[in-house]
């Protein structure tokens, strides 16, 4: 049963760094941070995790360096729909898809409501996903995976003029990017109910080409730490499972035709507080938000104020897991 | 008391030395310094061109008044901001406005006229003219369709609207050089400066704080004034914005600025000059002379400067430069282009002189 309570957690953890991080691509660079939502599932062989999640992303604060610039006049909105599955292969394996769907868009003003439209939506890019749990006691933990994004998602979307939108307005990013990621988890400790997480990510993003080729454009490298505490709390019908994480993200910055983009990369630390309740073995429901405390953003850019995420989650066991409760 | 006097004479001497030291300054760079004035036709217009590397700074202007009168023109004996001699003995300050002479008050034609990157001007006039460079040729422009002038598969939306903020409301200070000598200032004096003059009144409007906000509508006088600056194609405008105010698309075509007017929302081209969509389409702006030079020059042509301060209404660092690895990568352009060719570098500053739809590049290393 703690084997189960330690490894779903950095199972789903590993799902969420990689897989969400690699779906929304960088918007002002600010993209859609990370949500550190504490789901907890171990998949053993022939188990299938299925989840539907939405981020909301909302980017209303300008940075030039580590200076918030004191204008709220610009406000966009990034949201993302994903429909994940992962099957475990075996105790040790597993392999998974994320399928993302993408709304994009920035808001106008009274001052600019005549001029075009700068949204977009559609379909993402599909994300897949290798795992190997490479220590797997009641107390150490450690895992590793990694990911590739192709480009299914469209990012020649246009406005209602037929302008082409900029890279971080698109729902693909048309590249293939790769991901790799660790997860290393200290369970059973403060008296048995907490648990301790640190996890690194990277994303290496290929070159993509804009308009009939006459442009490549490549969205900064990406790495990531993620550490902080999950807690068991037990209750009569489920387990609430509430959690705390820091997060520190660096972007590089973006190069078009080879050279550097003015106005994108930087660094933010990110508290991620969030919630999770498990009404049973399959079923869970998890939500989470992503605040602020420090940016730093090369030149001058839109980042985020604010992020939350959502998910609903189901585990469908075969016959010997169905045994194994909480 | 003694000591009193001391210090009251050890204050005069001061001042004596560093009004001395200053006039020295500005000698050394307005007269140490050579200009080369050009009278020159282009499109059959006739125009003259004023230039100096020495002191970063190009000017031009038409050459034929409303009497018909031609006038030649060659460099005045007297110092900057006088700048020309015509046949007929007049001077003629950098502005074009004649300041002794018989036609005393009268001002040159002004014509379209900016610094700017080479790419920038090949690109909205392709076979450019090179003055002393060879000739290309080059096709046409695409052209536009029932909503746009311009073609529309080379306008890109690089940012949302207003992501670069114009400047609403702008400060101005003096520059005297004597409240700065042991401080730093926020301009140096390599920086460069768009000089604008309506009536008497001059004003210095600082390229590091332009890279960041790119319009400033001003009020000089009566005259309500919007100074662009594109900092991707370096180019900078003074425009008559009536009772308007512009803002920032953050569309560009040819990678250059595309302004917005806040009453009817219509698209402006900067190069062009002209409203290239929405309801003001094909309508031309009125402009108003403007020129670029360095500080330096700037300060020392004009002593006590009028420039434009930091207090923009916008928290900005402004010696961050945003364009620092834009302007060191010398071919590089962000967004593809009409036109291109490699008679010159991408991103060479020339002076483009523009009279109705064809332009002559002239070389600050020919002057």
């Amino acid at each position: 049963m703690i084997k189960f309570a330690i490894l779903r957690n950095y199972i789903l953890l590993i799902l969420l760094l990689v897989g969400k991080q690699l779906l929304s691509q960088a918007c002002c660079s600010g993209g859609t941070p990370l949500n550190a939502a504490m789901g907890m599932n171990f998949l053993t062989k022939g188990t299938v995790l299925t989840s539907l999640s939405y981020n909301y992303n909302l980017l209303n604060d300008q940075f030039q360096g580590s200076e918030q610039i004191e204008d709220e006049s610009r406000k966009r909105v990034s949201q993302s729909i994903l429909l994940k599955g992962i099957w475990a292969l075996s105790d040790k394996w597993s392999i998974g898809a994320t399928l993302p769907y993408e709304f994009r868009m920035e808001e106008k003003s009274i001052e600019t409501e005549n001029l075009p439209e700068l949204s977009s939506n559609g379909i993402g890019d599909f994300f897949v996903q290798t795992q190997l749990t490479i220590l797997a006691s009641n107390t150490h933990n450690f895992l590793v995976a990694t990911g590739f994004k192709i480009p299914t998602g469209s990012n020649t979307e246009t406005n209602d003029l037929g302008i082409e939108l900029p890279p971080d307005l698109q729902p693909g990013t048309g590249s293939w990017d790769i991901a790799l990621g660790a997860n290393y988890q200290l369970s059973n400790i403060f008296g048995g109910n907490f648990n301790y997480n640190l996890s690194g990510t990277a994303r290496f993003n290929s070159t993509a080409k804009r308009f009939n080729d006459e442009q490549t454009y490549k969205f900064g490298n990406e790495f990531m730490i993620i550490t902080g505490f999950a807690a068991d709390l037990l209750t009569g019908s489920g387990i609430f499972i509430p959690s705390l994480y820091l997060q520190y993200r660096r972007t590089y910055l973006d190069l078009t035709n080879g050279k550097l983009t003015p106005n994108t990369g930087g660094d933010w630390v990110n508290l991620i507080p969030g919630i999770a309740y498990d009404f049973n073995t399959k079923l869970q429901l998890l939500a989470s938000a992503s605040i602020p405390i420090y940016r730093y953003l090369e030149g001058l850019q839109l980042t985020t104020t604010y992020s939350f995420f959502v998910q609903v989650q189901y585990k469908f066991l075969n016959d010997s897991n169905e045994l194994q409760g909480f | 008391m003694n000591f009193r006097v001391f210090s009251i004479a050890a204050l005069i001497f001061i001042s004596i030395s560093c009004r001395k030291k200053l006039q020295e300054v500005e000698e050394i760079v307005l007269t140490g310094s050579s200009i080369t004035i050009l009278n020159d036709l282009l499109n059959d217009e006739p125009i003259v061109v004023a230039g100096s590397g020495g002191l970063d700074l190009m000017l031009s202007f038409g050459r034929q008044l409303d009497d018909g009168t031609i006038l030649e023109f060659e460099l005045s004996e007297n110092n900057l901001p006088i700048l020309f001699t015509d046949q007929e003995l007049n001077e003629w300050n950098l502005f074009g406005v004649c300041v002794s002479g018989q036609r005393l008050g009268e001002q040159l034609p002004m014509i379209n006229a900016t610094m700017g990157y080479y790419f920038a001007f090949e690109a909205f006039y392709p076979g450019v003219e090179i003055y002393l460079g060879s000739d290309v040729n080059a096709p046409p422009n695409p052209s536009g369709n029932e909503q746009w002038l311009i073609d529309p598969d080379h306008v890109y939306v690089a940012s949302g609207f207003n992501a670069i903020k114009s400047v609403d409301n702008p400060q101005f200070l003096i520059y005297k050089e004597r409240d700065y000598l042991n401080t730093s200032f926020y301009v140096s004096d390599n920086d460069r400066v768009l000089i604008v003059k309506v009536g008497e009144e001059i004003r210095a409007y600082p390229h590091n704080i332009l890279n960041w906000h790119e319009i400033v509508n001003d009020q000089i006088a009566d005259v309500n004034i919007a100074v662009n600056f594109c900092p991707l194609t370096g180019t900078g405008y003074c425009w008559d914005r009536e009772n308007s105010t512009y803002g920032v698309s953050g569309m560009l075509y040819n990678n250059n600025l595309i302004l917005y007017d806040r009453d009817t929302q219509s698209l402006w081209s900067q190069i062009i000059g002209q409203s290239v969509f929405g309801q003001q389409i094909e309508t031309y702006v009125s402009k108003i002379s403007v020129f670029e030079t360095s500080f330096q020059t700037a300060k020392a042509m004009f002593g006590a400067l009028k420039i434009m301060t930091e207090d923009t209404g916008w928290n900005q660092d402004y010696l961050e430069n945003p364009y620092e690895q834009y302007l060191a990568a010398h071919d590089f352009i962000l967004f593809p282009t009409t036109y291109q060719d490699d008679r010159l570098p991408t991103k060479k500053r020339v002076f483009g002189v523009e009279i109705d739809g064809k332009c002559r590049i002239y070389q600050l290393e020919d002057f």
